[in-house]
């Protein structure tokens, strides 16, 4: 695999976990669904695979950008399979409603669990690290690496904001109905 | 708390972006090792289904 086409699948995984992470927005702004503590911590971990991958395309390719992905993704799968756990006994109505036939929290599962294999497999072709560039100046950067780091950004912003809303500056109430700092 | 965690986050990227590479992996080892931390205590919170 070369280096431009790792660097091209990197940038579209951020923007499929950009696409996730609107998705999630839209439940929560469009359905009128508020996300719990757990539900965001799965945000804060897909914001962590995408990390893991927007340094790829900021210092170029490294095994060391595809492992913190990992790390966050492992991290998500367990908060996930935790808030899966919790609803999984016969007769618990789950959190939110269901999308596509299942939970948000069990397609966040399914979304680390790919993430872990996706990555898995990039990191088999070994060709990509042969040619590896640090401390790129980002005036070299595309101007769609630029787009999809500044996307990242603005998503990751946005949820400082609403989850500051929704929970102020103290725990998250666990089933919230309104934005605590905007009543 | 959460929103902390977020803000974090947006640190780490903004570092990571300006060059500040090594800065932002320490941030975001730490911004992980919190939300572990917020994980492991609410595991061992009492039961709650509504999460």
């Amino acid at each position: 695999m070369t280096p431009s086409l790792a660097t091209r699948i990197n940038a579209f995984g951020v923007l499929g976990m950009c696409f996730i992470l609107l998705g999630a927005y839209y439940v929560q702004f469009v359905e009128g669904e508020f996300p719990c503590p757990l539900c965001l911590l799965q945000r804060l971990a897909m914001l962590g695979v995408a990390f893991g991958a927007m340094l790829n395309l900021r210092y170029g390719l490294h095994p060391q950008h595809y492992s913190i992905s990992i790390i966050s993704a492992i991290f998500g799968a367990c908060v996930s399979m935790r808030q899966v756990l919790l609803h999984i006994a016969p007769g618990t109505s789950g959190y939110g409603s269901a999308v596509l036939g299942l939970h948000l929290y069990t397609w966040a599962l399914i979304v680390f669990v790919v993430a872990i294999f996706l990555i898995a497999v990039m990191m088999f072709f070994e060709g990509q690290f042969e040619e590896n560039v640090d401390n790129k100046s980002t005036s070299n950067l595309s101007w769609f690496i630029k787009a999809v780091f500044l996307l990242v950004l603005l998503i990751a912003a946005a949820n400082v904001l609403t989850t500051f809303f929704e929970c102020g500056i103290g725990q998250c109430p666990d089933n919230s109905t309104s934005y605590k700092e905007l009543s | 708390m959460m929103a902390a965690l977020f803000l974090l986050f947006v640190i780490t990227m903004v570092l990571a972006w300006y060059g500040k590479k090594q800065v932002s992996i320490y941030l975001f080892v730490i911004t992980v090792l919190l939300c572990a931390l917020w994980f492991w205590h609410h595991m061992n919170d009492p039961l709650n289904i509504n999460l």
